[in-house]
């Protein structure tokens, strides 16, 4: 479990990292620089990071751990469609990815015990 | 005769002579006379303008997003390459003179003119005016600024010095030929048109805030004095007292071989309601000729009857050559507010093709009896598709928990020239067009039109007077939508028809991209053209974007246009419209684009300056591109 928690984080942290680009545009006009959109997207890595993180740590009570781990993916399927319709379209793949993994997390097997 | 040859040399060499100069030039609004927006630059083709460079960017610092003291800016102005320069009005009322090559600035002149929106909500400019003499000498070479306060404003083209000997001191007060209903000033936002030794001037003024206006007119003007040669208005005597406006707020054109001036004349004020000015003033919305030295009328077409819409002639018209029949037919194409595309004669105001008299619905406001038909222009085919209203948008629809279907059923439309009412009414074309003042960009070569046009669909409310007064006690502006129409029984409130979130109620596409053929009328393509863009969530290509500013095409098959939402620039093939080339620029591109060659090189020159009323997003850019080769020099 914890690997695949590692497996999703990264891409999601990618992902975070991307969206604080194209909001705040550091480096010039991203096209969505500023736009409620692009803080949406923020605010939604910003989640998935951070459930993602809660998840890696040691969890003794799996209820629980599949509820956190179904709000991640639903924040990152948001925030990489939002992603799409803001043509970050490299935000988007990087939460696209992190879903995937949350999806095989969320599959009872693969839950079992933390690793 | 020899006289008027003389004259009009000056004109022939940087106008309608384009033609006749060694290197493509961009000396008006329009590129040139003929407003053809058409480039000879060859050096851009479908097959390279893939690898455009963007070569330099410049900042003229001239820019409000009105949230501060000033109001916002709307830079929609087209850089004018003349006299080996590049020159640019600012919204701020400046003048910035660069270098073409680099973007370097020469030398920049301030009006000192107030930044105040004295007849717009946003402080406008379009540009400026070129105009040489052909002698040497200080002066001898001017660029001429138009301000909100109805200064015009002449400095020398080498060295921003003002030229002394033109109004006072080199600047001319055109207020002092406002002196009927003078309510407000003759805002100058759109350049001169230049011919010869001429300037030939409109004004733009608050048509939606006064019943009675001042009357429109335009003025000829002595480009090196200020002195007025003649003045030419357009509303009828026997009705100042009644109404106003039906003035030249746009760019103009003019045939100096022919000797007229073509002026798109916009509609009489107030814009929505027309009780009181119910006797028809036939050369309200129309395209008039007027000849040159006189400014007489030589021939009108009214394309709007007891205009009621505010559809304004929006765009100088672009004169082309049709063969027809082994005849070459000097012509003129109108494109209108209405999606219409009037294709005349501009000898003569007769139109090449059929136009049909359609009845139109009856107006049910207090006092107003709309005009019981209007002139439909079939083909070319319309553009924006207008007669028929789009269907309401399922997504908005649902996203309103069914807003949008009821607003469908209790707000009237009737077709085309439904008039505005009590009810409301489903206003499409609204009031922004489905073309405006970028007009057309026409291939002379081959007749091909090429034009962006806008579908979208407005609400407009007339509110009685009591119940307006009250709004505005609660202090609502023109920029919520409302507008006094004062002296009339109707205040107006106009918005887009949209949702709570602000997604539009009607199906894309929500602007197309059009080539015509002019001489058979046949439309060749017509394809959803930019991306709408809100909160900064892109809508899908299909849908298209609204747009404002206009398209260049050049003698290699390129279309150059900005205009659309999504802050993008774009490259099109000529031949298909498909999109070739983008870069993403600050805010839209709400102007037109400069195409010149300057020491060999083809250059294009977008002003990013967007408008509040598409994006709120605003900017100060002007962006040079051009073609480079694999060790970076300039393609040649």
């Amino acid at each position: 479990m914890r690997i695949l928690c590692l497996l999703a984080f990264f891409p999601s942290l990618v992902g975070l990292v991307l969206a604080i680009l194209f909001y705040f545009a550091p480096f010039g006009n991203t096209g969505v620089d500023g736009t409620l959109g692009a803080l949406l997207a923020l605010v939604g890595a910003a989640a998935t990071t951070s459930g993602l993180a809660l998840a890696a740590l040691p969890w003794p009570r799996p209820p629980v751990l599949a509820v956190l781990l179904l709000a991640t993916a639903v924040a990152a399927t948001l925030a990489a469609i939002a992603g799409f319709f803001l043509m970050q379209y490299g935000f988007a793949i990087a939460m696209a990815v992190t879903v995937s993994v949350l999806a095989l997390m969320l599959v009872p097997s693969s839950r079992g015990r933390p690793a | 005769m020899m006289l008027r040859s003389l004259l009009l040399l000056p004109a022939i060499l940087l106008g309608a002579g384009a033609a006749l100069a060694q290197q493509p030039s961009w000396t008006a609004f329009h590129g040139d006379l003929f407003s053809t927006k058409f480039s000879r630059a060859e050096t851009f083709t479908p097959e390279n303008v893939g690898g455009l460079e963007r070569v330099w960017e410049y900042r003229t610092g001239d820019v409000s997003d009105g949230s501060g003291e000033l109001p916002a800016t709307v830079w929609s102005a087209t850089p004018v390459y003349a006299n080996g320069t590049l020159y640019l009005g600012t919204p701020f009322y400046r003048v910035l003179a660069l270098d073409p090559a680099t973007g370097e600035e020469l030398w920049s002149y301030d009006s000192e003119s107030a930044l105040e929106p004295l007849t717009q909500p946003a402080l406008k400019n379009r540009g400026v005016a070129y105009w040489e003499s052909g002698r040497r000498g200080g002066c001898e070479k001017r660029i001429f600024l138009g301000t909100m306060d109805a200064e015009l404003h002449a400095v020398d083209a080498d060295t921003g010095e003002r030229c002394a000997a033109f109004g006072e001191g080199g600047v001319l007060n055109v207020n002092q030929w406002n002196q009927v209903n003078d309510v407000f000033p003759f805002s100058l936002l759109q350049p001169p048109m230049v011919v010869g030794d001429t300037l030939f001037l409109g004004w733009a003024g608050m048509d939606w805030q006064y019943s009675v206006a001042p009357p429109g007119n335009i003025l000829a003007i002595d480009a090196r004095s200020g002195e007025l040669i003649w003045e030419t208005g357009f509303v009828p005597e026997e009705m100042v007292s009644r109404t106003g406006t039906a003035n030249v707020w746009t760019a103009m054109s003019a045939d100096p071989d022919l000797g007229l001036v073509f002026a798109p004349v916009s509609s009489p004020s107030p814009n929505y309601w027309g009780g009181d000015r119910r006797d028809p003033i036939p050369l309200a919305t129309s395209v008039t000729a007027l000849d040159m030295e006189s400014g007489e009328v030589v021939w009108s077409f009214q394309h709007v009857r007891h205009d009621i819409w505010d559809y304004d002639t929006p765009s100088a018209p672009t004169l082309v050559d049709i063969e027809r029949e082994g005849e070459t037919i000097p012509a003129l194409v109108q494109a209108t507010k209405q999606g219409f595309l009037f294709v005349l004669d501009r000898r003569s105001g007769e139109p090449l093709f059929p136009i049909e008299e359609r009845d139109t619905p009856p107006s049910t406001a207090e006092g107003e009896v709309a005009a019981p038909s209007q002139p439909f222009a079939m083909t070319p085919s319309p553009v924006g598709a207008p007669l028929e209203l789009p269907d309401v948008w399922w997504l908005a629809d649902v996203v309103s928990l069914g807003q949008c279907s009821r607003d469908r059923e209790s707000y009237l439309y009737e077709g085309i020239f439904t008039p505005p009412s009590e009810q409301g009414t489903l206003f499409f074309p609204g009031t922004a067009g489905a073309t405006n003042w970028g007009g057309v960009a026409v291939d002379p070569r081959s007749a091909t039109l090429y034009v962006n046009a806008n579908r979208v669909v407005q609400i407009i409310r007339l509110i009685p007077r009591e119940e307006y007064d009250q709004l505005a006690a609660a202090e609502r502006g023109n920029e919520e939508g409302y507008s006094p129409q004062e002296g009339s029984p109707y205040g107006i409130h106009l918005t887009d028809w949209s949702n709570w979130a602000g997604m539009p109620c009607w199906e894309p596409p929500y602007g197309t991209f059009s080539a015509i053929d002019l001489t058979t009328g046949e439309t060749l393509y017509e394809t959803p053209f930019g991306r709408a863009q809100l909160e900064g969530f892109y809508g899908l290509e299909s849908w298209g974007s609204p747009t404002l500013g206009g398209p260049v095409v050049t003698a290699g098959g390129v279309v150059f246009i900005g205009a659309s939402m999504d802050s993008r620039v774009r490259a099109l093939d000529a031949r298909t419209g498909e999109e070739l080339w983008s870069d993403l620029v600050e805010a839209p591109a709400v102007s037109i684009p400069a195409v010149f060659t300057h020491d060999g090189v083809d250059y294009v020159v977008f002003a990013v300056g967007g408008n509040t009323i598409i994006k709120p997003e605003v900017s100060d850019q002007a962006i040079a591109y051009r073609l480079e080769r694999a060790d970076g020099s300039p393609a040649r």
